[in-house]
């Protein structure tokens, strides 16, 4: 029981990464209509800015993150000014391949900076344990947990009280009466790409701390495990975001405990994708999803 | 089969030339001197050739444009963006070896049967696949690529597992071993005989991807690519279509895997992850997406990316020098396939193609105002 228990809370940390960064592809995907897979390298160059800013530039680990944090939200915005929104509206699949284009560059990058061995950020959290019964759950879990809670208690506030995510909102309804109502698109587009930018590399600085996965090559394809969640949650739905990543990063950390022999090798590797699948069966839309209504 | 119309009707009747296209393997005469030249090609260059270390880039080059023929099928003409086209590549490669090198059955039936049982796992997969729309059925795709690599790794009987396995397949036809070819007194290095082989299959299946697309089939494909609700009210079953570009795409990647197989001689799972399907995908993307010879420019292309920064690794900055400082030339291919796909669909959403021929109507401006000038 405690050992289910203890495991438990591995898998909602792990799951609160995941939600973190689909989050991050469902909000640019709601308020572009852009399928955005560069989120992967959004990842990779939050992790290893603060690296270099935390073990280089010698900065406090908290001044380190939140500048990269900001660092890369530039980086997408300006990504987006410059080669994804001419295309934003073209076809279905030009977007997808632009971004896919972006996400293959980003990687190459930081190696030739920083080289392809694994290096680390250092262990801001101390490896502490918090006790609750008998449970015991690091620092850093928890800390992830609560910084989690509060983005996505802020986003629910943001998109809901204030007037720049209002006009994010109208424009992912219905772009051209949000354009008549003065919500400049260009503003709303490169926003909600720099919001992304920001998730995705505080899901990177999370995941290449100490007690994650650590800072090397292939830490991009962590965010290619956020796109099972959003299948499973819906594209468009940041509630479904959250929940689908608390249930794929739970059923993977079980996985990883109980199912590493019977199934065969690497089959954790492979059980968000499976779970996606067995969802997409029975509801193409995810479960939160809204069915799209397609007029002639 | 097709109706012949004779040239000199055709050349009376203007409107003729926007009807169909008549349904033969080549129509015109320029197509088939076109052909018999690339016959003669395909048998003279390598004879001639000796540098074994080009003709393994071309031979990569030839198997990289047929599996991306088959994606192109899939992508270019009938608009589903899929990532998982090396799975298929892979069921082809691993059956190849279980067929031809643990079965020990000739290329006549190795080679066809990896064709088939990647269209079969294909078939299997449409009808999910397609209940999908845009960026769902790339992401599913994904999924297929991480599930078949698990399956691969854990049937060590068929693939060796994680280690992989050597290809013991021979690429024999009748009489003929291409990788030991001989005529009369000379003999010839592996490489020029599976050139042969393996360029001769690429003319095959484009002549087979030039014709599909002219039939009915083929252009219900595009007509659902294009708008897909006006094709269905038009009478196209958009189902079915969709399952037949399906089931096409993955049958030339089967055969793709195949030949990619006894090529390299030792194939492992891993090998064909993401990465492989994103060469692809660059394939078609540069080369020109929905063109014939799109995926061929794109391979050629696309093959010499890691070979140039090979030669120039030494004068480029940032590239590893041995130790991990710097990055691999496999990364600095990826900055680059990325790099490019990004500039031809900002630039030439239409590839390669578009830019020779945009040069050649330079060159030679089009006969077309020939014909259209009074007279």
């Amino acid at each position: 029981m405690t050992e289910n228990l203890q495991i438990l809370a591995g898998g909602i940390s792990l799951g609160c990464v995941f939600a973190l960064l689909a989050l991050g592809f469902v909000i640019v995907s709601k308020a572009t209509g852009v399928f955005n897979l560069a989120q992967g390298g959004f990842v990779v160059w939050g992790a290893y800015s603060t690296y270099f800013l935390h073990q280089q530039v010698g900065l406090p680990f908290y001044v380190a993150a939140v500048l990269s944090i900001l660092f890369v939200a530039l980086v997408a915005a300006v990504m987006e000014a410059v080669a994804v929104h001419k295309v934003a509206s073209k076809n279905l699949y030009t977007p997808i391949l632009v971004t896919f284009g972006l996400l293959m560059m980003m990687p190459p990058v930081v190696s030739a900076f920083w080289g392809t061995g694994q290096l680390t950020i250092g262990d801001p959290w101390g490896l502490k344990v918090i006790r609750i019964g008998e449970v015991a759950i690091t620092e850093r879990n928890v800390a992830v947990i609560v910084v989690t809670l509060i983005v996505v208690a802020v986003f629910g506030l943001f998109f809901r009280y204030t007037r720049l995510g209002l006009a994010m909102q109208a424009t992912a309804l219905d772009p051209e009466a949000a354009l008549a109502q003065g919500v400049s698109d260009k503003l709303v587009h490169r926003l909600s790409w720099a919001i992304a930018g920001a998730l995705g590399a505080f899901g990177g600085i999370m995941l290449a701390t100490a007690g994650g996965v650590g800072l090397g090559p292939g830490l991009e394809e962590y965010a290619l495990l956020a796109l099972p969640v959003i299948i499973l949650g819906g594209i468009e739905s940041p509630l479904g975001a959250v929940v689908g990543g608390l249930i794929v990063g739970i059923i993977q950390q079980f996985a990883v405990v109980y199912a590493a022999e019977d199934f065969g090798v690497g089959f954790e590797e492979v059980v968000p994708y499976l779970l996606m699948i067995a969802v997409m069966l029975v509801r193409p839309q995810g479960l939160f999803g809204t069915r799209k209504v397609r007029r002639i | 089969m097709a109706v012949d119309v004779s040239p000199g009707v055709a050349e009376k009747n203007s409107a003729s030339k926007h009807a169909a296209p008549k349904l033969r393997l080549v129509n015109s005469r320029a197509g088939r001197i076109g052909v018999a030249v690339f016959i003669v090609l395909i048998v003279a260059f390598p004879l001639n050739f000796g540098d074994t270390y080009w003709l393994g880039v071309l031979n990569s080059a030839g198997i990289a444009a047929i599996a991306a023929m088959g994606l192109n099928v899939l992508t270019g003409y009938a608009g589903q963006l899929s990532l998982g086209h090396a799975a298929f590549v892979s069921i082809g490669a691993f059956t190849a070896q279980y067929v031809g090198g643990q079965l020990g059955l000739p290329m006549i039936v190795w080679l066809p049967a990896a064709g088939i049982a990647a269209a079969v796992v294909g078939a299997a997969v449409a009808p999910f696949a397609l209940r999908l729309h845009g960026p769902y059925l790339a992401i599913v795709s994904l999924a297929l690529v991480a599930i078949v690599v698990w399956v691969a790794r854990n049937i060590p009987s068929i693939t060796g597992g994680n280690e992989g396995t050597f290809v013991t397949a021979e690429a024999t036809l009748g009489p003929i071993n291409f990788a030991e070819l001989s005529i009369g007194p000379l003999s010839f290095v592996r490489e020029q005989g599976m050139f042969i082989l393996i360029w001769s299959m690429v003319g095959l299946f484009l002549l087979l991807t030039a014709n599909v697309m002219r039939t009915r089939a083929g252009r219900a494909m595009q007509a659902v690519r294009d708008h897909d609700i006006a094709a269905e009210v038009l009478g196209v079953r958009m189902m079915r279509t969709q399952a037949n570009a399906f089931v096409l795409s993955t049958f030339i990647a089967g055969v793709a895997g195949g030949l990619l197989a006894v090529n390299l001689e030792y194939i492992r799972p891993d090998e064909f992850g993401v990465h492989l399907s994103v060469e692809y995908l660059a394939i078609i993307v540069i080369g020109g997406l929905a063109s014939l010879w799109g995926p061929v420019l794109g391979a050629l292309f696309v093959t010499m990316v890691p070979v140039i920064v090979d030669i120039f690794s030494d004068s480029l900055p940032f590239i590893q020098h041995g130790g991990t400082d710097g990055m691999s030339t496999t990364d600095m291919s990826l900055l680059l396939y990325g790099l490019l796909i990004v500039i031809f669909l900002l630039a030439e959403p239409k590839g390669l193609v578009a830019v020779i021929r945009r040069i050649r109507d330079r060159v030679r401006p089009p006969r077309k105002a020939a014909v259209n000038s009074p007279a």
